[in-house]
């Protein structure tokens, strides 16, 4: 459930298909995944799973994987 | 020597005065590949130049020149150059990890609240490559709006009634 959310919510704010949403789906790896679409991605995911990042945890999430770490730091079932 | 002594910081993101203790390193960011592939200019800098236009800027009152830094690390620079209208505004991030984040935001915000809030300045202009989508979605949400299109760069400007709202909403997020 929490994996497929999460794949749901970077398709939409990167605006890619979601079978590219992969764990090595990087900052870098991908044009749309810019400093915008960052800022969208994070009030989203914020949103579907009921969470506040902190600071640091923004600016680590620069790929599908640390995004999934991140989370389940914050106490997110995957 | 100009005395830029205009430091402003929110959210743990620092602009502060270009200075002989932080001109070198801002070197080595901007010959960085990824640096200069968005300049107009995308030579490479050597230290003689760099020290002639450290020299410069030092004595010119319409450049003011900073070291942006998150958490008292360095991880970028900006500048506002003030024209007889408006200034411009230039900025790029060394730091990787910043500048792919909502983070690269915050550096902007400040530069153009010194401009608008302290410096009592009625228009900001950024000239943006064609090919930097990135910059032109990043400017566009702050409020920048396009002035004219050239064949390889676009002119954008600011004013305040253009920021404030959206920089309200912008810093909604950093507060945290």
């Amino acid at each position: 459930m929490s994996n497929t959310t999460l794949i749901d919510v970077f398709s939409t704010s990167l605006n890619i298909e979601s079978n590219l949403v992969v764990d090595t789906l990087a900052y870098s790896e991908h044009p749309n995944w810019d400093s915008t679409a960052h800022m969208i991605l994070i009030t989203d995911l914020e949103s579907a799973f009921d969470v506040m990042l902190e600071p640091d945890d923004i600016i680590d999430m620069s790929s599908v994987a640390k995004a999934r770490r991140i989370l389940a730091k914050h106490g997110v079932a995957f | 020597m100009q005395q830029n002594t205009f430091l402003i910081q929110k959210f743990g993101m620092s602009l502060v005065p270009l200075s002989s203790d932080n001109v070198v390193q801002v070197l080595d960011w901007r010959n960085l590949d990824f640096v200069r592939a968005n300049m107009l200019n995308q030579q490479i800098i050597n230290a003689s130049e760099h020290q002639a236009w450290f020299e410069r800027v030092c004595h010119d009152d319409n450049e003011l020149h900073f070291v942006i830094e998150y958490k008292n690390a360095g991880v970028g620079a900006a500048n506002l150059k003030l024209q007889e209208k408006y200034a411009e505004s230039g900025l790029y991030l060394s730091d990787e990890a910043i500048r792919g984040s909502a983070y690269a935001f915050l550096p902007s915000l400040l530069l153009l609240e010194l401009a608008f809030d302290t410096l009592k300045l009625t228009e900001v202009r950024a000239t943006v490559l064609l090919h930097n989508t990135s910059a032109l979605r990043f400017n566009t949400q702050q409020g920048y709006e396009i002035v004219e299109e050239n064949t390889d760069h676009i002119m954008m400007r600011i004013t305040p009634e253009l920021f404030n709202p959206k920089k309200q909403k912008l810093y909604r997020f950093f507060d945290r």
